[in-house]
């Protein structure tokens, strides 16, 4: 089932998406408005971590939820923010464009779950136990004398999957195709061409 | 049979067997793969394996394949062809990949066989790559990433007399358009025993 087939009907206007990991470091942000506003959304997306974390505190009893769907946590300049903490402390700031319209929450937790499913895909790659620098020797090798130096190289103790939130590293995520165009995509389909 | 009886039996096959979560069977060939490539280190011994394994698992598969779906003696290779797809990849992991012949003014490989002797799968879903992304080195390299097919049709089809060749031709993890595997009989066999690759 593929969550972002229930995209919202009104012009929903995504302008920049922040996943941060339990630590507050930056995974992956993304800004639907153009790369010179990138840095402007990291910034503000940063000043929304205070906020999340102000709303858990708030929220949190001895049963907490799963999804903590945070909601508009504030609004700056003419955007507005919202949160959304995972069930393994992952934090996504989603920031929309301030429409007169009422903006639904169930479009809202949408988009942040079609998020989450892409960042889940991304993770699950095996291939990213592979150190960047790995080589390996080539079906059809050409040179043969340079795969025998990396052999030296200890791959064998590593972890298979990440287990932790703490190990996901910002570059899966940037380096992952599948993830790219898929975040892109659910900006295309909400941008209205900003 | 026609065609949709094929896909009636696939089915139901598919409705019989016992079920198992498809991210643990995806996560733990993923997981498998990338083993053999960090213990080989080399691409074209990691293919021969997958291949090895699978011939190993086809072995064994045919007996539960025809105790399953009660299937009879096919005329032609192109009926195997069609119960491959249909009937096989349907029941034990609920896709079917189309069979295309080559063109029939074709240069035939071996004429005496009885034609057509060879065919394509196309797979346009492939539930052992779902989360996987090949990293450069790989894709250069020459991984065929399910490779394990080739070796459970090769395995699969010489328990019942068929000896043929299996390869793939290209993998949309490669960056290719479409997940191609060829399959070409080499020799219909008499009773032999079969090869032993424990």
């Amino acid at each position: 089932m593929d969550p972002r087939t229930s995209a919202p009907q009104i012009p929903l206007h995504l302008t920049a998406l922040a996943i941060l990991s339990p630590a507050n470091a930056p995974l992956y942000v993304r800004s639907f408005t153009g790369e010179q506003d990138e840095l402007r959304h990291y910034h503000l997306a940063h000043a929304a971590v205070d906020v999340i974390e102000e709303r858990i505190v708030m929220a949190s009893t001895p049963t907490k939820p799963a999804d903590s769907y945070l909601g508009l946590l504030f609004c700056m300049e003419d955007m507005a923010f919202y949160g959304f903490q995972t069930a393994s402390k992952i934090r996504m700031v989603l920031s929309v464009a301030l429409v007169d319209a009422m903006i639904k929450d169930a479009d809202i937790v949408a988009i942040f779950r079609a998020v989450h499913h892409l960042l889940l895909q991304a993770i699950h790659n095996p291939f990213l136990s592979l150190p960047p620098s790995f080589h390996a020797k080539h079906a059809v090798s050409s040179n043969t004398e340079t795969e025998h130096q990396q052999r030296g190289q200890n791959v064998l103790g590593g972890k298979m999957f990440g287990t932790d939130p703490d190990d996901i590293r910002p570059e899966w995520l940037k380096g992952s195709g599948a993830f790219e165009r898929g975040i892109s995509k659910i900006g295309g389909m909400l941008n209205g061409g900003r | 049979m026609s065609a949709k009886q094929y896909k009636a039996v696939g089915e139901d096959g598919w409705k019989r067997t016992d079920k198992v979560n498809a991210e643990l069977f995806t996560l733990t060939y993923g997981a498998l793969v990338v083993q053999l490539i960090k213990d080989y280190e080399d691409y074209a011994e990691v293919n021969k394996q997958l291949d090895k394994m699978g011939y190993n698992i086809g072995t064994r598969l045919i007996e539960d394949f025809l105790a399953r779906t009660g299937m009879g003696r096919c005329q032609t290779f192109a009926e195997t062809a069609e119960v491959i797809s249909k009937v096989a990849f349907k029941t034990f992991l609920n896709i079917t990949p189309t069979v295309t012949f080559p063109p029939p003014n074709a240069q035939p490989s071996n004429p005496s066989l009885p034609q057509p002797s060879e065919f394509s799968l196309i797979f346009e879903e492939n539930p052992l790559a779902d989360f996987a992304e090949l990293p450069r080195d790989a894709r250069e390299g020459g991984l065929w990433f399910s490779n394990v097919y080739c070796g459970v049709i090769r395995g699969a089809l010489e328990m019942i007399q068929m000896q043929v060749e299996t390869r793939f031709v290209s993998d949309m993890l490669r960056g290719d358009d479409c997940t191609e595997m060829h399959v070409r009989l080499v020799r219909l066999m008499e009773e032999e025993q079969p090869e032993n690759d424990e």
